[in-house]
């Protein structure tokens, strides 16, 4: 098995003059040079991304310079006021945004214990499955309700969790008193997580089980021949397989954490109340976009943003000390 | 050096016959067991709203006063439901709509992440850091509705179709997905053939791409429903109404009605009913339903490079 | 697309409001509703000075009233009039065709389906007109973001749009005169005897048209009662039930009916209604010559004490306690509640939906009393509920023929314009029933919606001659109703608030919740009041202020 070299030239490259050789950063340039000419296809391959990212991506994100601003939406771009960083004093003044904060880290965390590892555990159980009937039936069931808008799957929640809903109509009519699941602050937690892991846990599974399937069964048979069970098979073939999607998921997951659940906090706030439901979202959103009030908007976006940012990244780093490429790595 | 390669279809629907791999033990009735009643208490938990929103669909009006909301236990049954949002052609027009929006759009959408995710998956490639990060900022800085508005008007994209496809194109999870999926494939067989002389397009078709039949099906589909999903673009940026996709039609089904007063003929702006909510909840996943099993092979099927020999 | 695109519809999808706290509702709950959340309709920054009544006065149309149908049920007191029967003849009030081959497009909101582009309804009423008007019609619940988002870019902008006043977009004082045409030049005064159908429209409407002291809109009028106590009349008699006649008995009553092993409860969330049932304003007040918030007032105290006895006595359905509003029509029509609080334009179209199931249905709306028990104090809801702008790049002739056919648009009822509007064509969109009411066929009903109807509209009237049952409770109640309205502070003037003011009442909408739901205690509205003052709201008063001086 040859093994290429990442860090010769490529073989017809001219090489290395003696007398360059001693000029340290000539020869860096050359082999950027190199890696460049080496490179250059797959440059190419990515360049259609580029540029539609950077038209229709970056370009509105500059946007975000009204942050910065007094804006009005009438008024040219760049003829707006400056107000410097007033925004991002309102935003970091109001008490309620750092409620939701706490609401938001809160959501995130219990979901990254009680949601993140459900789909996972799915997928394994579902492909230990002999009958590819039932396979095949029960995946075709599962990933429905995320088709479903949250809209409509509060209000199934509510007709069988709620006060007139079915589970209080069976226990009053055995005498027990009703209890409304639906309106508890301190339980709200839990019920969140029920309606993500309801709505989007059988769609989870179909990453991991594309990912289940890359996986040579011929590992697993060999390990079967050497006398490992079922268990030490998950264990030593199965997960560590599906390490590395799972932290890639794990570590964009968290870049997106503080976006949590949006429509699905915004139909139950009320009934839960602002302290229970508000996250980050909702709060920009009754803080800022309902009333048009794009400047505060951008300013509590951008913090958000920066977070986020430094988070993944974090987690990035983190990831490497493990061993894993995580999100990207140096080399 | 040779490659050996073992298409695993493991989900094969034509098997009938349950077939145990030689090496793998039976399973404890215990464990079969439970894990029977795990996974079927899951299915149980969506399939039974899922037959209440079914059942409330096709249910008369009567029978939804009369269960005051939700449908459990069947009554009169009635199409009409369907019927008045079927009737009319907006729905059909809508639906082509949308399907040709989906259809190209994801078709873009796969080429040019599938470039972009092989691009990026070298170890070492040129510049991959820099790019990789440019990428991933996006992910975390929303742009604002109006600046999107204002660029795709500068662009001359209002009321166009492709004001709902070139946008909303790229989608950097995606990306990164599938260039998770790019690395896990043993480098050394794509090494050989860049030493060999074969070109990056040609390792891209010939070796990439048919290995990695599973995640592009799942990203496919990822993008496809983005696609078929995505109204509140369509809302922004089309003006005429034959423009609309199914999505924005649909959810004008679900709105309550709002009555102006003084209009003499009530009938105008139909309010929708339960039974028709729940109608329109169905009409939106049919062409899933109808998709999705073609696609489900293909996810769970992977070209396998067996051991490398030699 | 990814899960992050996904979301990130979602999230635009979801900035229309799904509660109350907006719009979702009828036209007249939905400008009441807003005023009275006290949250601001989205409105912006002033920059132009403070304009005077007497600038208001100088730019409106002088009031000339037509009649092509006289009333069953006359109006009182501005109250709302009834036909019970639609008259024999319909005449035309436009006597020669009022376009002359113009084509405009014009941006307006649906909160129903959207009708196809070019069907036979906008072949057969443009025909009429002369003109060629293409609508672009737009999902109403989403509205906001996208006049918002158009009236950024003005070379996008229409040649006429519809605004709803509660979809006002912030710092629209700066957009109105940038991109909206001044139609004082042509309607004010007796300049709107050319367009008799304008001019028919009541002098409040048109007040409140006026921004920053020039008129730019075309208005829908709206009604002076916009809200009220719904009650389900069939099953109150049936349970031998009495209209209550006081805050407290009110509550005793409907906890009384409350069952739920029948699935009954006594109501759903009655907080709109019941603040108007303590008087409380809609914005602001004034005592000894100082302008006090709504938040401010004793009223608001007491009616949000009320609130909380009610939910606490059980008689309130877990669902409306729990915030689900878009179900509250559900469940009173399955009689899963007795009493609700709607606007008024909800009637009608629960007799629609409920009747062909249910004949014995009967709805209606309380008479108003005010907490203690006497006469109550109504405070008249906004003269104009939606608004269209005509764009300023229009040219003399083309705005002339855009108001020629808002002329066509404001017939009155009892012309063959407004049956036109209203129900289409006879024998393609509608037939007569045995009483001689239109009824639309399918045809009808998908084609025939409001779309020139927001442009501008006549004078609001009960026409619904297919229940003429309901045309006279109705009307009588508005009767009896407008005998106790009376102006609000700044009663019609359109004024403009800065966009920072705008999410000042969102702490007080939280706050029902959590003290109706017992999650906090009444004595926390001393705190939002605290807060709310020193966050903005003496900034606010001073703003307002200085119009109740000018």
């Amino acid at each position: 098995m040859t093994v290429v070299d990442e860090r010769r030239p490529t073989p017809g490259a001219p090489p290395a003059d003696p007398a360059i050789q001693k000029n340290a950063t000539e020869r860096k340039r050359r082999k950027r040079r190199a890696l460049f000419r080496r490179d250059r296809t797959l440059l190419l391959m990515v360049l259609p991304a580029l540029v539609l990212t950077a038209l229709f991506a970056y370009v509105p994100i500059v946007g975000n310079a009204i942050a910065f601003q007094d804006y009005s939406p009438y008024v040219g771009m760049f003829e707006n006021p400056w107000v410097g960083f007033a925004n991002f004093e309102r935003v970091l003044a109001d008490e309620a945004f750092w409620s939701a904060v706490r609401n938001t880290l809160t959501i995130t965390a219990f979901q990254l214990v009680f949601f993140f590892p459900v789909p996972i555990m799915m997928a394994i159980l579902l492909q230990g499955l002999l009958s590819p009937r039932i396979r095949s039936l029960f995946q075709s069931i599962v990933y429905l309700p995320h088709f479903l808008s949250w809209v409509i799957v509060i209000s199934i929640f509510q007709q069988i969790l709620g006060g007139a809903g079915l589970l209080n109509q069976f226990l009053r009519d055995n005498g027990i008193e009703a209890v409304n699941l639906m309106t508890q602050p301190d339980t709200f937690l839990i019920l969140v997580t029920s309606q993500a892991l309801w709505k989007d846990a059988g769609w989870g599974i179909i990453v991991f089980l594309a990912a289940l399937s890359a996986i040579d069964p011929s590992l697993y048979e060999a390990a079967a021949m050497d006398g490992a069970g079922r268990r030490k098979r998950m264990w030593h073939i199965t997960l560590p397989a599906l390490r590395p999607i799972i932290i890639l998921l794990l570590i964009l997951r968290l870049g997106d954490s503080l976006t949590v659940g949006f429509e699905q906090l915004l139909l139950q706030r009320d009934a839960v109340g602002a302290g229970a439901a508000e996250v980050l979202d909702t709060f920009v959103y009754y803080s800022g976009i309902q009333n048009g009030d794009w400047s505060y908007a951008a300013a509590a976006g951008l913090i958000k943003g920066v977070i986020s940012v430094l988070l993944v990244l974090g987690a990035n780093k983190l990831a490497h000390l493990f061993g894993e490429a995580g999100v990207y790595q140096k080399s | 050096m040779s490659i050996t390669t073992r298409p695993i279809d493991s989900s094969h629907p034509r098997t009938s016959k349950v077939v145990r791999p030689a090496w793998e033990e039976p399973r404890a009735p215990l464990e079969a067991g439970a894990r029977a009643i795990v996974l079927f208490v899951m299915a149980a938990l969506i399939v039974v709203p899922l037959y209440i929103v079914v059942l409330t669909s096709f249910s008369s009006q009567a029978t939804i006063t009369a269960a005051g909301g939700m449908v459990i236990v069947p009554g009169e049954l009635t199409f009409s439901a369907y019927e008045q949002i079927l009737s009319g052609g907006v729905v059909t027009r809508a639906v082509m709509v949308s399907v040709g929006i989906t259809a190209v759009g994801t078709l873009i959408s796969l080429v040019v992440s599938v470039m972009a995710a092989y691009g990026l998956s070298r170890p070492g490639s040129f510049a991959h850091r820099p790019i990789l990060f440019f990428l991933l900022i996006t992910m975390f800085f929303g742009a604002g509705m109006i600046p999107s508005y204002l660029l795709v008007s500068n662009l001359g994209l209002i009321n166009s179709y492709w004001s709902l496809i070139l946008p909303s194109c790229i989608s950097v999870f995606n990306i990164f997905l599938m260039r998770g999926f790019f690395m896990g494939i043993d480098q050394s067989i794509l090494d050989s053939a860049r030493i060999d002389g074969a070109g990056d397009w040609r390792i891209l078709s010939k070796m990439v791409l048919p290995m990695s039949k599973s995640v592009i099906t799942v990203i496919g589909l990822f993008y496809g429903v983005g696609y078929w999903n995505a109204f509140f673009n369509a809302t922004l940026y089309i003006n005429d109404s034959e423009k609309l996709p199914l999505q924005v039609i649909l959810r004008s089904y679900v709105l309550q009605g709002v009555s102006v007063p003084g209009q003499v003929a009530v009938g105008s702006g139909e309010v929708a009913t339960l039974a028709v909510q729940m109608a329109v909840v169905i009409i939106a996943l049919v062409p899933v339903l109808i998709v999705y099993p073609f696609l489900q092979k293909h996810i769970s099927s992977g070209v396998m490079i067996g051991a490398v020999k030699g | 697309m990814s899960i992050h695109t996904a979301s990130s519809d979602l999230r635009a999808f979801a900035k229309k409001p799904l509660n109350r706290r907006s719009f979702l509702g009828f036209v007249g709950a939905g400008a009441a509703a807003a005023t009275l959340a006290g949250c601001s309709t989205g409105t912006a920054s002033s920059s132009g000075g403070v304009f005077t009544a007497a600038d208001i006065a100088g730019v409106i149309p002088n009031y000339y009233p037509v009649d092509y149908a006289v009333p069953d049920i006359v109006s009182v007191a501005g109250s709302t009039a009834g036909f019970l029967t639609l008259p024999a003849t319909l005449r035309k009030s436009v006597e020669k065709i009022p376009g002359s081959g113009g084509s405009y497009t014009a941006l307006s909101p649906a909160w129903w389906t959207i009708p196809s582009a070019n069907n036979s309804y906008f072949k057969a009423v443009n025909k009429e007109l002369g003109t060629d008007v293409k609508f672009q019609v737009s999902d109403g619940n989403t509205y906001g973001e996208k006049i918002q988002a158009v009236l950024a870019s003005p070379n996008n902008v229409p040649d006429m749009v519809v605004i709803p006043s509660w979809n006002l977009p912030p710092k629209f004082d700066q957009a109105v005169g940038s991109l909206f045409a001044d139609l004082s030049p042509f309607l004010a005064g007796d300049k709107v005897k050319d367009y008799p159908n304008l001019a028919n429209i009541p002098t409040d409407a048109w007040k409140y048209s006026v921004f920053q002291g020039k008129l730019y809109g075309l208005p829908y009028p709206g009604e002076v009662i916009q809200n009220a106590f719904f009650y389900r009349k069939d099953i109150f008699d049936e349970l031998g039930l009495e209209l209550p006649t006081d805050a407290d008995s009110f509550i005793d009553i409907l906890a009384d009916a409350t069952d739920p092993s029948k699935n009954r409860w006594g109501s759903d969330d009655l907080w709109n209604a019941g603040q108007i049932m303590f008087g409380v304003p809609d914005k602001w007040t004034e005592i000894d010559g100082k302008l006090v918030h709504k938040f401010e007032t004793e009223q608001f105290r007491a009616a949000l004490d009320w609130l909380t006895r009610l939910y606490k006595s059980g008689a309130v359905h877990p669902d409306a306690m729990a915030g689900n509003d878009q179900q509250a029509n559900s469940r009173y029509e399955a009689g899963n509640t007795l009493v609700k609080s709607d606007g008024v334009g909800g009637w009608a179209e629960s007799l629609a939906r409920v009747l062909p199931s249910n004949p014995s249905y009967n709805t209606q709306a309380m008479d108003y009393f005010a907490a203690d028990g006497g006469d109550p104090v109504l405070y008249k809801g906004s003269p104009a509920s939606i608004f269209s702008f005509i764009n300023k790049k229009a040219d003399e002739a083309a705005i002339k023929e855009m108001l020629a056919v808002a002329n066509f648009a404001a017939a009155p009822f009892g012309t063959a314009e407004y049956q036109l509007l209203n129900s289409g064509v006879k024998g393609t969109h509608y037939d007569l029933d045995a009483n001689g009411a239109p009824v639309l066929n399918e045809k009808g009903q998908a084609e025939v919606t409001s779309t020139y109807s927001f442009l501008v509209h006549p004078p609001v009237v009960q026409a619904h001659v297919e229940y003429p049952q309901f045309v006279t409770d109705y009307c009588n109640w508005s009767a009896r109703m407008s005998a106790f309205a009376t102006d609000p502070v700044l009663y019609g003037v359109q004024i403009q608030e800065p966009a920072k003011f705008g999410s000042l009442g969102t702490p007080f909408d939280d706050l029902k919740a959590d003290v109706a739901n017992g999650r906090k205690d009444l004595s926390a509205l001393d705190g939002a009041i605290k807060t709310w003052k020193s966050k903005g709201g003496d900034e606010l008063r001073k703003f307002y202020q200085k119009y109740l001086d000018a």
